[in-house]
């Protein structure tokens, strides 16, 4: 993966891993989790989950539940816990049956037009609130895309197959999601 | 191009390849200065995005999650000893929806095959008869007359007799001549077998006159004066009769030294015999 992270689980230790957290190992399992959390709870996050330290928590659950029937390396399994993650956020949405978190209109319209914002922006300062404000302007399937692709990392081909979509439809998706991006921004101001 | 198809091309990044999108999603590197605001975006996303766990929530997650796993490692135990008797049931009921398509099979085709040799009088003749109505046996004339045969074969000659006259008279048109020939043949030689060699037949010797009506009728020998019939299928063998006349079609005056043979329709027959007028 060329964004590189500091992994706790390498790729070489990753198959005696997945051996002992089959097993039920306790420090098998605190090794994936300080791994991946991270990154599940904040492509949950960006996607407008209600709790996304619960829905983090159901997740790694679902993953114990089922962990025997996985069989591959670690890049598979990275994409086999965000289709469950992916899953159990929209079992959380249904649960709920609450909307996805959002923000005022009147916060994201004046999101970039305020100079300071577009400067946090251009500095990557930006917030976390403000982030949200940015997504709210793509449309559902767009911000699915960027996020699993941004947040959690995944490749093209990992991306669709989590949303159970094609590669071509993910590849229009982030690049219609990043041209909205970037109309916002210029919109707000953002010398392009 | 103009500056608003310039502005949507930019808006909608066309002038970048997949490669240029792939570089700046995965690395946060932008390859043209157009990108450069959005590798900005892109890498605050995953920055302001992404935080370490706390390690309260790694220890209490580890610690379920590898309850987790150790109940379903122990659940699975029983589970695989089930598995076996699962399969062998699975595998009985299998082989036994088998034998029984197997056995339906073969008990539908023995019936059929019994209820294709049986003759009128017979169980099973009425399925035959509906065996082939649906396409299944033979159905042909030819196949009546070997159910002919073997009521003949059982002494049943009156109802071999009857059975061709009705198989004659239902072929029709559809039986070939082969047939015909054979059902008429045999149906001659069972009547005769009824009625006796030699005999004078219906209504007899002397009779001024035979008059009947209606297909199928048999005016054999005799020498009446006159023989009429009407309707089809009349047979008016030999006999001394001075006219023998037949309406209708198949008709058949063979033999005699009638005077007059007078048919009218189709297919009539007039051979031999020294009559005087053949018509």
């Amino acid at each position: 993966m060329a964004y590189a992270r500091d992994l706790t689980v390498t790729t070489e230790e990753f198959p005696a891993t997945l051996d002992a957290a089959k097993a039920g190992a306790e420090w098998a399992w605190a090794q994936l989790y300080r791994e991946l959390a991270g990154t599940v709870t904040g492509y949950l996050r960006a996607r407008g989950a209600a709790d996304p330290d619960d829905v983090a928590s159901e997740t790694f659950l679902q993953i114990a539940r089922n962990i025997d029937s996985f069989n591959g390396d670690y890049e598979s399994f990275r994409s086999w816990v965000f289709v469950i993650a992916h899953r159990r956020l929209l079992d959380s949405r249904r649960a709920t049956d609450r909307r996805p978190k959002t923000v005022a209109d009147d916060t994201r319209l004046t999101l970039l037009s305020d100079p300071q914002q577009v400067d946090e922006v251009a500095l990557g300062n930006i917030s976390t609130t403000n982030l949200e404000a940015l997504f709210e302007r793509l449309t559902d399937d767009q911000r699915d895309v960027l996020a699993l692709r941004i947040i959690a990392d995944l490749t093209v081909d990992q991306t669709a197959l989590a949303l159970g979509k094609g590669v071509g439809a993910v590849k229009a998706l982030q690049r219609r999601a990043l041209a909205s991006l970037k109309r916002s921004m210029s919109e707000g101001g953002v010398p392009v | 191009m103009s500056r608003i198809s310039d502005y949507r091309n930019r808006m909608a990044l066309t002038q970048f390849t997949d490669d240029d999108i792939e570089l700046l999603l995965s690395s946060g590197e932008a390859t043209d200065p157009e990108l450069s605001d959005l590798a900005v975006l892109v890498s605050a996303i995953r920055d302001e995005s992404i935080s370490e766990p706390r390690t309260a929530d790694v220890d209490r997650i580890a610690r379920g999650a590898a309850a987790v796993a150790r109940s379903k490692a122990t659940t699975i135990q029983p589970a695989s000893r089930l598995q076996p008797r699962r399969t062998a049931m699975a595998s009985l009921r299998t082989y036994s929806s088998v034998a029984m398509t197997v056995f339906l099979l073969v008990a539908v085709s023995s019936l059929g095959l019994v209820a294709n040799a049986a003759v009128p009088g017979d169980g099973l003749y009425v399925l035959d008869l509906a065996m082939e109505k649906v396409g299944i046996g033979a159905g042909s004339l030819g196949e009546r007359i070997s159910e002919a045969h073997v009521l003949a074969d059982r002494g049943d000659h009156d109802n071999a007799v009857a059975h061709l006259t009705a198989s004659i008279s239902e072929a029709g048109e559809t039986a070939t001549e082969e047939d015909l020939v054979a059902a008429l043949t045999a149906r001659d030689e069972y009547t005769e077998v009824v009625e006796g060699p030699g005999s004078p037949g219906t209504p007899g010797i002397g009779d001024p006159a035979n008059e009947n009506a209606g297909p199928d009728n048999n005016n054999a020998g005799g020498n009446s004066e006159t023989n009429e019939n009407a309707g089809p299928d009349n047979n008016n063998a030999g006999g001394n009769s001075e006219t023998n006349e037949n309406a209708g079609p198949d008709n058949n005056n063979a033999g005699g030294n009638s005077e007059t043979n007078e048919n009218a329709g189709p297919d009539n027959n007039n051979a031999g015999g020294t009559g005087k007028a053949g018509s």
